[in-house]
């Protein structure tokens, strides 16, 4: 008798548990580094210099007294598990990004930077 | 002996209904997390007299930056999705029948962290508009 009911419940646990787990992970890559951010400076620094540093922005949003240089990248991290009756799927998507105002006069007046994409994480639903 | 011709019975039930369901029943939970936290409005940056560079340097890189004609907004924002979905199905066109027998129910939620801040062009900070969405609670929001 405890032999069938190991052997059930063996099974039982067999079959429920059967599947699979995955990660991922996927990068929106571009060369922004925040060490190359000490090398500019409000009100000296040309918007030819900002491009020279980082490249063409990912988004240039006119404004009315200047434009702002937006560049972003991203980390996204997936987890899956998909069991026989329940699947489970979490995403998690950080950004690094960096916003440069410019003046009229191509000259870098204020810029702000986050660098969020260290803390993508792993993980599930609940 | 009758105790345990039921166990055996109620063992064998289980594993059989475990076996027939696998196929037909799925459950699936899903979450997207977008952004990092949204922090909310600091009290030492006041409309009227903070900067550009203060809000910068508190603040960080807004999400988005948007033009509004002379003004322009700086948009901080965190989108977090939960969604769930349970499928009962039996396949009777696998066995020669017609008709099969499907019911499924789907539900999701998505919320958003959101802070606006709103500039004069000369870059003072005019207006100030906070919204924290993703601590709502999932069930209360979902059938409001």
């Amino acid at each position: 008798m405890r032999h069938f009911l190991f052997t059930m419940i063996f099974l039982l646990v067999l079959i429920t548990a059967a599947g699979c787990a995955v990660i991922g992970r996927g990068k929106d890559f571009r060369p922004i580094e925040e060490k190359t951010l000490t090398q500019v400076e409000p009100g000296k620094t040309t918007a030819a210099d900002v491009m020279r540093l980082f490249g063409p922005p990912s988004q240039i949003v006119k404004l009315s007294n200047g434009n702002a240089y937006i560049y972003d990248r991203s980390l996204s991290k997936a987890t899956g598990l998909w069991l026989v009756l329940v699947t489970f799927a979490n995403y998690d998507t950080q950004h690094d990004r960096i916003v440069f105002f410019i003046s009229n006069q191509d000259l870098v007046t204020h810029y702000g930077s986050s660098f969020k994409s260290d803390t993508s994480s792993y993980g599930m639903p609940f | 002996m009758a105790c345990r011709f039921n166990v055996r019975a109620l063992a064998l039930g289980l594993l059989l209904t475990t076996l027939i369901c696998s196929g037909c029943v799925s459950m699936r939970f899903d979450r997207i997390n977008k952004g990092a936290d949204v922090p909310e409005p600091a009290a030492h940056l006041k409309e009227g007299t903070a900067t550009l560079a203060e809000i910068l340097s508190h603040y960080g890189a807004p999400t988005d930056v948007v033009d509004m004609k002379g003004n322009f907004a700086l948009l901080y924002k965190k989108s977090f999705y939960q969604g769930g979905q349970i499928s009962i199905g039996i396949p009777l066109s696998d066995l020669y029948f017609r008709p099969s027998l499907k019911i499924e129910a789907t539900g999701n939620l998505l919320r958003h962290d959101l802070l606006a801040l709103f500039f004069t062009p000369d870059g003072i900070l005019a207006e100030t508009m906070y919204e924290r969405g993703a601590s709502q609670p999932f069930w209360k929001s979902f059938w409001k």
